[in-house]
């Protein structure tokens, strides 16, 4: 019986080619909006989250010698280290250029078993390893008052990186340790990185350049792009630096978004825009459902005439909905994962141990087909509204 | 006992503002084993009054009964449930499921009413060879004639065996031997019992029809027999 039923209400092949085409359509743009307005929020929370202590600014080396390049910008006032940066990990030599805490360092004593992997380079999904407890204390539970640390003579273990590019499961430059060595120095500075009301102090330290260098081990035979970022001892002391920089010559950018009205405003935008093309897109899928319930309303009411229930009637037209949207959703799908992956590939470009992928958002993809049973089920009270006594006005065709 | 019994029905449209009364306190009770004949002008009502009978539209005054029990306090449910087992409509345009080749067209209401598929099958093949269109079983609707798909129309109507068979203008785009053939048919159903209720503007109905009702703007003038 539903399988007759089924095919009575079932599209006529034109209707099925269209419905098709403006699925494919809807979901390949819809979904891929859907899936940049995540990836894009992730990017920012990344970068409000973890990267605030970045401090950092990015410029292009003049000349091949970077050596003595960098030399010459670690004479500026505020800079606290100035290394040859990957594009692709600035993340991680950031954490190891500087600016690390005091507890990190190994300073007080604390948290001792943590230091060396910090300095080493925390992979980012341990990035929580990195954050401080909120009042540091020495190994008697005294709280410690960073200002008195300055001048303080430290070593740090630093594990050396080795490079090897893995191309069979992500074609990615991936790190491995390799020797260890002891770095001494003296604390040069200390600051909050933070909100004021942050405890985390953070230190600059005077070997830290030789020592993320070090660290790089060989990652400059993958990526000799002559990119330097220079760090700056505080948060405060950046723009004076960047200003410093582009008077001798370099044109400087921060790396990265600091400012958190622009990042709001943007994510504002952008999540208006969103919620925008998902209305459009929600009413073209009602318009052209309101269109195929007018266009069978003719075999619903005879059917409707015959005696069957409203529901039943419901679930054919359902059905014929469903095997049509099979293919569309399918193709439009395996769009979406391909371009997430893409977009997620160019957004976290920067972030070593970050997994991009679509996996989560998925959940659009559920929700998509959830919104057309939805409109499904709306349609009912059209049915029912539908009378059958429309097929005694029929003209006579 | 009457089969069908209306009681001072009344329809009222109303668009913009303007009502139509379609059908005006119709009361009549009709009877089975006959063949009831309803004419009059064109927009009298009587295709109002017809999807009144048939439970296809709601009176908006007045009480519909069908034996004993009274249909406006039905439920969707009920109400299909009703128009299943007891009523057979032939529609003028023939209606039939495009999509649906003759057979599966005739089936379908056998199969509505609970009856499983290979005796649904059966019954359908038998109801088209009574018709002499077994030869027609599997064309779709476009690839028949006109007096074919009435044929088809009709015997659907009657699959289900239904006590009350209600047509309107059935025989709108016959010619002369298919309309005698229709009428004897729908009649040859009134002698064994059931009750036909035809609305038409052919004369030749007036042969056949056992009672006559007249409507005038939605008021019954009279009837006879
Ligand atoms: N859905 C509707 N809304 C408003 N008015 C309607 C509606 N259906 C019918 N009418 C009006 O009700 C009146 C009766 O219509 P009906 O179709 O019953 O006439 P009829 O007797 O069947 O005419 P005909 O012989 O031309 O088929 C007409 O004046 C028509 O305009
Ligand atoms: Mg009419």
């Amino acid at each position: 019986m539903d399988k007759l039923l089924t095919k009575a209400l079932r599209y006529k092949r034109w209707e099925r080619i269209l419905f098709s085409v403006i699925l494919v359509i809807i979901g390949i743009t819809g979904l891929t909006l859907l899936a940049f307005a995540p990836s894009y929020q992730d990017y920012v929370r990344f970068t409000e989250d973890y990267n605030i202590q970045a401090r950092g600014v990015r410029i292009s080396a003049q000349t091949t010698d970077i050596e003595s390049e960098r030399q010459r910008i670690a004479s500026v006032d505020h800079v606290a280290a100035c290394i040859p940066q990957s594009e692709r990990y600035f993340f991680t030599s950031q954490l190891t250029a500087g600016d690390f805490s005091l507890q990190d360092a190994r300073v007080t004593g604390i948290n001792e078993a943590l230091a060396p992997e910090l300095i080493a380079g925390t992979p980012i999904e341990h990035a929580d390893d990195f954050l401080c407890p909120p009042v540091l204390t020495d190994a008697n539970g005294h709280k410690i008052d960073g200002e008195s640390l300055i001048g303080q003579t430290i070593s740090i273990t630093v594990e050396q990186q080795h490079y090897t590019v893995e191309f069979f499961t992500n074609p990615d430059v991936f790190p491995t340790t390799s020797d260890t060595k002891t770095f001494t120095g003296r604390i040069t500075g200390v600051y909050r990185p933070f909100e004021p009301d942050d405890n985390m102090l953070v230190a600059g330290f005077e070997t830290v350049g030789e020592m993320s260098q070090y660290r790089q081990g060989n990652l400059q035979e993958f990526q000799p792009d002559g990119t330097l970022i220079v760090y700056a001892d505080s948060y405060s002391n950046l723009s004076q630096v960047e200003s410093a920089l582009r008077s001798m010559g370099y044109s400087s950018s921060p790396t990265f978004w600091l400012d958190k009205t622009g990042v709001f405003l943007i994510m504002v935008g952008a999540w208006t825009a969103f919620v925008l093309i998902g209305l459009v897109l929600f009413w073209i899928i009602w318009v052209l459902l309101r269109r195929q319930l007018a266009s069978r309303s003719n075999e619903i009411a005879l059917l409707k005439a015959t005696g069957i229930e409203n529901i039943r009637i419901g679930r054919g037209l359902l059905v014929n909905l469903l095997r049509t949207a099979v293919l569309p959703v399918c193709l439009s799908g395996a769009f979406f994962w391909l371009i997430s992956r893409l977009l997620a590939k160019l957004l976290f470009l920067g972030l070593v141990g970050y997994t991009p992928g679509p996996s989560g958002y998925i959940v659009f993809l559920a929700g998509i087909v959830a919104a057309c049973c939805g409109i499904i089920i709306a349609l009912l009270p059209g049915i029912t509204r539908l009378s059958p006594a429309l097929l005694l006005r029929e003209e006579t065709k | 006992m009457a089969i069908l019994t209306a009681d001072n029905l009344t329809k009222q449209y109303t668009k913009h503002k303007k009502s139509v009364l379609a059908v005006d306190h119709f009361t009549y009770q009709f009877q089975p084993g006959k063949l009831y004949a309803i004419l009059g002008e064109s927009g009298a009502g009587k295709t109002t009054l017809l999807s009144i009978l048939g439970g296809l539209e709601k009176p908006s005054d007045g009480q519909l009964y069908f034996e004993d029990r009274e249909l406006s306090g039905m439920k969707d449910r009920e109400l299909s449930q009703w128009r299943k087992n007891k009523i057979g409509f032939i529609f003028q345009s023939s209606a039939l499921c495009q999509n649906l080749s003759a057979l599966e067209n005739v089936m379908l209401p056998i199969l509505a009413a609970g009856i499983p598929r290979m005796e649904a099958r059966q019954r359908a093949e038998a109801l088209l060879d009574s018709v002499g269109l077994s030869e027609r079983a599997d064309f779709l609707p476009q690839e028949l004639s006109g007096g074919e798909k009435q044929r088809i129309a009709f015997i659907r109507a009657i699959a289900n065996d239904p006590e009350l068979i209600l047509a309107d203008e059935p025989t709108g785009n016959l010619d002369e031997k298919n309309e005698k053939l229709l009428f004897e048919r729908l009649s040859a159903l009134a002698k064994e019992g059931r009750c036909v209720i035809i609305v038409s503007h052919n004369p030749q109905i007036l042969h056949y029809a056992d009672c006559k009702i007249v409507l005038s703007s939605g008021r019954r003038l009279g009837a006879d027999g």
